[in-house]
């Protein structure tokens, strides 16, 4: 990632099961588990500080039920 | 927080069957996702992939998530190595724990390895049956929480086994491990020959009870930090107890 590029993380909080896996390997502590529950009665992890994500992809890797991911916005890419 | 609804992934799944069937902080999904994450990092054609399973125990559940080529048969091995007989352009990627061995046998495993078919074999190690070394019956197994008993013994080394029987590839991750684990994933497949990789993860059913690993995320911690890397270290010395010190890394790459 280069500096001034921005992140935004995607979650599916239906697929989610509130394993807090995310949360946990988050090293800047973008995520936190929401107060609210989801469909299934899962707590499901939401973006408090989505400045400070990196794009390590680490939340993405390693969420068993493929319900986060992050990408750069296209609209910071340069050139 | 962004509203995209697809993931990146979401091609190779079953994304009707998502959540995964897995206990929330089972290892399995980890392996599953980092497998996933590899394949489409390798860009291999979708059709050329094909995932044996033996339906069995909760590793069996593997393929009912993966919108790849799945066979489900009741003796893995023997399925690979014909359909790789007659297919010898596709990845054959077998993935069995340590319940299918005790149920269907370990000759299956034993006799693809002495052939040396090209076979990427994915062993999820969760201590559930502690693959070979009580040699115990299903029947035997004291579910109750109470009365369980957890003696340390000596695990059935099986990667000094496999190496034995003429192994071209064996590494052992946990699932915390997963960038590692993706490169394993990726060389096993790309090896001639027959390669296997344990993954040691923690089952959250049987060891819940015991009180002594935290909450979820800790129990796979545990062995995060019990693990020692120690690549190319020799198989014959690998001890494995569940929650004690582990030795992980790439043990065997053959030329």
């Amino acid at each position: 990632m280069i500096k001034g590029q921005k992140v935004e993380v995607f979650v599916l909080k239906e697929r989610c099961k509130g394993c807090g896996i995310c949360v946990a390997v988050c090293q800047t502590e973008v995520l936190e588990l929401s107060k609210e529950k989801n469909s299934l009665g899962y707590r499901h992890p939401v973006v408090i500080n989505a400045d400070r994500c990196l794009n390590c992809g680490l939340c993405e890797m390693f969420c068993p039920d493929f319900a986060i991911w992050a990408t750069i916005e296209k609209e910071s890419v340069l050139g | 927080m962004g509203t995209q609804q697809t993931h990146p992934v979401d091609a190779l799944l079953h994304t009707e069957n998502l959540p995964t069937i897995w206990c929330p902080g089972c290892g399995i999904g980890i392996v599953v996702n980092t497998f996933i994450q590899t394949l489409k990092r390798m860009k291999i054609k979708k059709d050329k992939i094909v995932i044996i399973s033996s339906g069995l125990s909760c590793t069996g559940k593997i393929s009912h998530h993966l919108s790849l080529k799945n066979i489900i048969v009741e003796k893995p091995f023997d399925e690979a190595k014909k359909f790789k007989e007659k297919n010898p352009q596709s990845k054959v990627i077998v993935f069995f724990s340590d319940s299918d061995l005790m149920v269907s046998s370990i000759d299956g495993l034993l006799d693809v390895c002495d052939k040396g078919t090209d076979i990427c074999a994915i062993y999820i190690n969760s201590f559930v049956c502690s693959t070979l070394f009580f040699h115990k019956k299903f029947t035997d197994f004291n579910f109750s929480r109470k009365d369980r008993k957890f003696e340390p013994k000596a695990v059935f080394n099986l990667p000094h086994l496999l190496k034995n029987h003429g192994a071209s590839y064996i590494a052992r991750w946990t699932p915390l491990h997963c960038r590692r684990l993706s490169y394993s994933i990726k060389e096993g497949i790309l090896k001639p020959g027959f390669s296997f990789i344990e993954v040691i993860s923690p089952c959250l059913m049987y060891y819940a009870s015991r009180g002594c690993e935290g909450n979820n995320i800790d129990r796979m911690g545990n062995y995060l930090k019990n693990a020692t890397i120690e690549n190319g270290h020799p198989v014959e010395n690998l001890y494995t107890e569940e929650m004690e010190h582990i030795i992980i890394g790439k043990f065997l790459d053959r030329a």
